[in-house]
């Protein structure tokens, strides 16, 4: 073979190269006569369910082919079962999205039964939620900062002592110094709610979707009064969510009352890491092994998603608020802070791990 | 053994569960094991007093001590049992609960869909039924599974061990009936 | 017994009194609300919606693998989707959801399979009346009793109205964690068979309950290290199954027995089409234990985490002691299918009470029902009782109008559906397998939940041989996990002072005299006959 035709060989194989990654990178993936699924690690009825069901019409036409949506159910562990299916066993061919809701925490508070790496997972979007405490009017407060100048024993109640959502407020009184009596096994907020209202609680926290849906009328009722909410994360910070701009935060709360000084504190700290933990209230994830090509055509597809004006016209309607949704990116730079906070700050997270054990 | 002592034996073995499970809950710390102890310490109680009356005798098992096979049919239905030979009642007995493991082991070995045409098809030929009814009752069997709790319900069938060991499960035939049948009609 | 019923007449007539009190001056209102909530059920397209979700409940009643709270979140997509209104919204899905506690009945007295998880103690007793050739009279009698114990639920949401807040609030924790002892301890020691072997029974339904990972302190209670036993997720939920446990206590003896004896369920001739009739006339002749199953049901619906896979067995204990016949027990006594028939009906009208007055869902069911509220635009709380009276009443008029159609459609069919029990047991078997399987299966879509129905299918299967309660035990499943979690709230807050809280010490002397009625009523029955003689 002389020289010349060695550099056309060459020419050619790298012009082909060249087209072959274009159009791969261009056209988009189909999922044309397929069926896509979202799969749903907890069982018909709940929650993360009834969400995804109300999702489903809007996200199906966004999806390049226009396939099949439906979803799929697979409980257990409390929702380990399905997140480590996901990762491991699920088809590879992009037609199984994960939606996870406790998989972050999940990572720090049950790792032995974990088989799933959270910096691996590949995001494809989500939605946002602050959660918002709120105390009975017998404390005859109206906020946040009154906390601990209260006369009367606080019993704050929760599902469990694992719960992620109730750790931020327990960490507030634990800074304040204000003895408080954990109650923990409510079912769930609903029972919460009722026990604020016979007198057994006085004082609990619930998430954004079940603050507007039921704690708002008995706020307008007088029967309770929200005093501090966790906060969304915006551009790496954390600032007040803008659904509730007149609510401040647990953390301008701590700030106001014992100074800049309280940041190098380790319990503020560890608040700090649960409002990221929390950043991602509800994500759609993408195995490690999926190609690249086929997340990109599907991230974009939940980006259209996400900005459809009926979809936010409808969930409006049906949560009360209106959806502050994560695209891909957004979602992804959440996800890398808490990986790289949990690696740079140990001493938080030991914290949360302790919270997590005793009151 | 007689009626009586079968009947002490399972009283025993129920006892000796409680005593595990209490036993168990010793490793865990107060909250988790609180109810396994309140309510774990009289069932042990009432377990081991219902014991000591059976080996005693002083039951109503005791009345039942001259009946010829205490695991039969006799005891949910008293007139047909009466009539029936009790070797053969024996062997029907060990028949069905040898088809209800074998049922349960196809849909583990093959899946739910393939495991309940295989065992419903032998099922009825072992019974001796005609082709027609057995074919029938098949067909009208997986039909209604594959409309109802595949395509109507989404329900998510675990793929049968057997393919997954052989390699086959890629296959969307394994996990979903319905998938295959409807995918040559879509755009 | 006369001492008895004149002291449930004057507690009948002192709430009745206290009622007309409170709801003095809503009266005009609620008269006017409840003609509007009528007239917009009535209404097109609200009423074709209505019997569509009759259609869809019937079936998913019938079938042991379709379960009521599954079914009615897989059609709330479908609602919104239509762009439904509250009105049509709720005649879809109440009226599915309302059907299914009463044809599944129906499955349960034909095949002794559990049609829905709230009707598996119609097996007890109705199963039996389908072997002796009674399916008529059995399906007559509780598909009656289930329209009256509906309209009494329904009733009872109309009633509750003016006196809603004491009555979902008069009772805390640490009550509710005593009425889930008095529940089992119910079932254990008044429905017939040894009090001992009963009680113990309930007990080991507890330590079966705890079984999976403690939401609490993340303690793995009984898992051996699996994570199928783990159970919880979003709807919490226990590491066994209620289906499958269902299931496998009460269907695979049931299939022993069928394939063990031979020929079809029916073993004597199917009584003549009178039977029918007969069952009908049964539930009014025992009107008094229908109506106190109802007020129990409705009553046990308002409690948080119960519904009517509590109920019905409640019931039954009820219907077991008041007949008298606890000697008699899986034999066929006709209360005890009238009875729990009535209790699971009644259950939803209770259930919706709380929810709707204050947005606390109780169970799964109305948890679903409230994200379609919300769905829809509905705010539950005052406005519920007060602006949108109307809707609250629409919701009324379902539970009663959906079940007056479906048990007169039922009523047509009553006599074909009796011949089924003269099939062939063989050509029985696959289909009944399959949807045991099947049933189980949904639970949690894992192999896990069919080696579940298996090993409760062998416990099951002993417990009817050595003659034990399996209604004990499975009560005793059903409320343990929520009597972990009352017990733990209760303790947490109060320590060992709820102990002298009024209303525990009440539950606790009721307690104790249902443990020692059976020995007193039977020491004082041989005392009176040895007078007598």
């Amino acid at each position: 073979m002389n020289r010349r035709s060695a550099t056309f060989a060459a020419a050619v194989v790298t012009l082909c190269l060249a087209f072959g990654a274009a159009t791969a990178g261009a056209a988009d993936v189909s999922f044309k006569g397929k069926t896509v699924a979202i799969l749903i690690p907890y069982s018909v009825g709940g929650a993360a369910d009834i969400m995804a069901r109300q999702m489903l019409p809007f996200i199906g036409k966004q999806i390049p082919g226009n396939p099949t949506t439906i979803i799929k159910n697979m409980p257990g562990g409390g929702g380990i079962v399905g997140e480590n299916w996901v990762y491991n066993s699920a088809p590879a061919d992009g037609t199984i999205i994960g939606q996870f809701s406790t998989s972050v925490t999940d990572t720090i508070f049950k790792p032995k039964k974990v088989k799933f790496e959270l910096a691996k997972l590949q995001w494809l979007g989500g939605v946002r939620e602050t959660t918002v405490t709120f105390v009975s009017k017998d404390l005859g407060i109206t906020k946040g900062t009154e906390l601990g100048a209260v006369k009367k024993k606080l019993f704050f109640g929760t599902t469990s002592i694992q719960s992620p959502r109730s750790m931020i407020p327990r960490l507030l009184l634990k800074i304040l110094g204000k003895d408080h009596k954990l109650v923990t096994g409510y079912g769930s907020s609903g029972d919460m709610r009722a026990a604020i209202r016979r007198g057994e609680l006085n004082m609990t926290n619930d998430s954004q979707s079940g603050y507007f849906a039921a704690v708002l009328p008995m706020v307008e009722e007088g029967a309770v009064v929200p005093i501090a909410q966790e906060g969304t994360v915006q551009d790496g910070k954390i600032v007040r969510d803008p659904r509730l701009p007149d609510l401040p935060t647990y953390y301008e709360i701590v700030l106001e009352l014992k100074g800049e000084s309280i940041r190098k504190d380790p319990n503020y700290r560890a608040m700090e890491l649960l409002a990221y933990l929390g950043g991602v209230r509800r994500g759609w994830v993408y195995a490690a092994r999926v190609p690249k090509d086929v997340f990109n055509t599907m991230a974009a597809s939940f980006d259209r998603f996400l900005k459809d004006k009926e979809m936010i016209a409808h969930f409006k309607k049906a949560i009360g608020f209106q959806l502050v949704s994560l695209n891909a990116p957004a979602a992804q730079a959440i996800i890398d802070k808490v990986v790289e906070i949990q690696k740079r700050d140990p001493e938080a997270l030991e914290i949360l791990k302790g919270m997590a054990q005793k009151p | 053994m007689s009626f009586r002592g079968y009947s002490a034996v399972f009283t025993g073995a129920l006892f000796l569960l409680m005593a595990w499970a209490l036993w168990e809950a010793s490793a865990w710390d107060i909250q988790a094991s609180l109810m396994a102890w309140l309510i774990g310490l009289p069932t042990a109680t009432l377990l081991a007093l219902q014991l000591v009356r059976e080996i005693l005798g002083r039951t109503d098992a005791a009345a039942r001590d001259g009946d010829e096979d205490p695991f039969g049919a006799a005891l949910l239905n008293q007139q047909a049992a009466e009539a029936m030979d009790p070797a053969e009642e024996r062997r029907r007995t060990a028949s069905i609960i040898g088809w209800i493991l074998g049922f349960a082991a196809s849909i583990w070995l093959v899946g739910f869909q393939f495991g309940i045409g295989l065992v419903t098809l032998l099922y009825l030929k072992c019974a001796g039924e005609r082709w027609s009814a057995v074919i029938g009752i098949t067909v009208a069997v997986l039909a209604g599974v594959v409309l109802v709790f595949d395509c109507g319900m989404h329900i998510f069938f675990a793929e049968g061990k057997l393919f997954v060991w052989t390699g086959l499960s890629t296959s969307p035939l394994f996990s979903s009936f319905c998938y295959q049948v409807t995918s040559p009609f879509k755009g | 017994m006369t001492l008895k019923r004149s002291l449930g007449w004057l507690a009948l007539l002192t709430v009745l009194a206290v009622w007309i009190f409170l709801a003095q001056g809503m009266a005009g209102k609620i008269g006017a609300a409840s003609v509007e909530g009528l007239v917009r059920v009535f209404s097109w397209p609200a009423f074709g919606y209505l019997l569509l979700g009759n259609a869809i409940g019937f079936a998913v009643g019938m079938l042991p693998g379709l379960g009521g709270p599954v079914t009615m979140a897989l059609m709330l997509g479908f609602a919104f989707q239509l762009k439904m209104d509250a009105v049509e919204a709720f005649s879809f899905l109440l009226g599915m959801m309302a059907v299914t506690a009463t044809t599944g009945d129906i499955t349960s007295i034909l095949f002794g399979i559990p049609g829905e998880g709230s009707t598996a103690s119609t097996i007890v007793e109705g199963h039996p009346m389908a072997k002796k050739g009674e399916a008529g009279r059995a399906l007559g009698a509780s598909l009656m009793s289930s329209l009256m114990g509906a309209i009494i639920g329904a009733g009872a949401i109309a009633v509750a109205i003016p006196i809603v807040t004491p009555l979902v609030l008069a009772l805390g924790t640490p009550e509710f964690f005593m009425l889930t002892v008095a529940g089992v301890t119910f079932v254990g020691a008044l429905s017939g068979g040894s009090v001992v072997k009963g009680l113990a029974a309930g007990g080991l339904g507890f330590i079966f309950s705890l079984v999976g990972m403690d939401m609490q302190t993340a303690t793995e209670r009984y898992t051996f290290g699996t994570m199928y036993l783990w159970g919880g997720g979003e709807t919490g939920g226990a590491g066994i199954g209620l289906v499958p446990a269902t299931v496998g206590l009460f269907a695979i003896p049931e299939i022993i027995d069928l394939a063990t004896k031979g020929g079809s369920i029916a073993q004597a001739q199917v009584g003549r089409l009178g039977g029918v009739f007969q069952g009908v006339k049964d539930a009014f002749r025992h009107w008094w234990l229908v109506a106190r199953c109802s007020a129990v049901g409705t009553y046990i619906g308002i409690i948080p985490g119960m519904g009517g896979p509590v109920s019905q067995w409640v019931a039954y204990a009820l219907a077991m002691q008041s007949s008298g016949k606890q000697d008699k027990v899986g034999t066929g006594v006709i209360e005890g299918v009238v009875g729990p028939g009535a209790a699971n009906n009644s259950t939803l009208g209770g259930a919706l009470i709380p929810t709707i007055a204050f947005g606390i869902p109780g169970n799964v069911t109305t948890a679903i029902l409230l994200g379609a509220f919300l769905i829809l635009g509905l705010r539950p709380g005052t406005s519920m009782l007060t602006k949108d009276l109307d809707v609250t009443f629409s919701l009324v008029w379902v539970l009663v109008v959906s079940n007056v159609i479906t048990v007169s459609v039922c009523f047509l069919f009553l006599n074909q559906l009796a011949r089924l029990t003269r099939i062939k047991g063989t050509l029985l078997i696959p289909p009944l397998l399959l949807f045991i399987y099947l049933g189980s299966y949904t639970h949690t879509n894992s192999f896990g939940d069919i080696l579940v129905t298996l090993v409760f299918g062998a416990l099951g299967w002993l417990m009817v041989v050595f003659d034990w309660s399996r209604p004990a035990l499975l009560l005793g499943l059903v409320l343990g996990r929520l009597a972990d979690n009352y017990l733990w709230i209760t303790y947490s807050r109060y320590d060992f002072g709820f102990l002298t809280r009024p209303g525990v010490l009440i539950i606790l002397c009721v307690i104790l005299a249902s443990i020692f009625y059976p020995a007193v009523s039977a020491r004082l029955r041989r005392r009176a006959s040895e007078g007598g003689s």
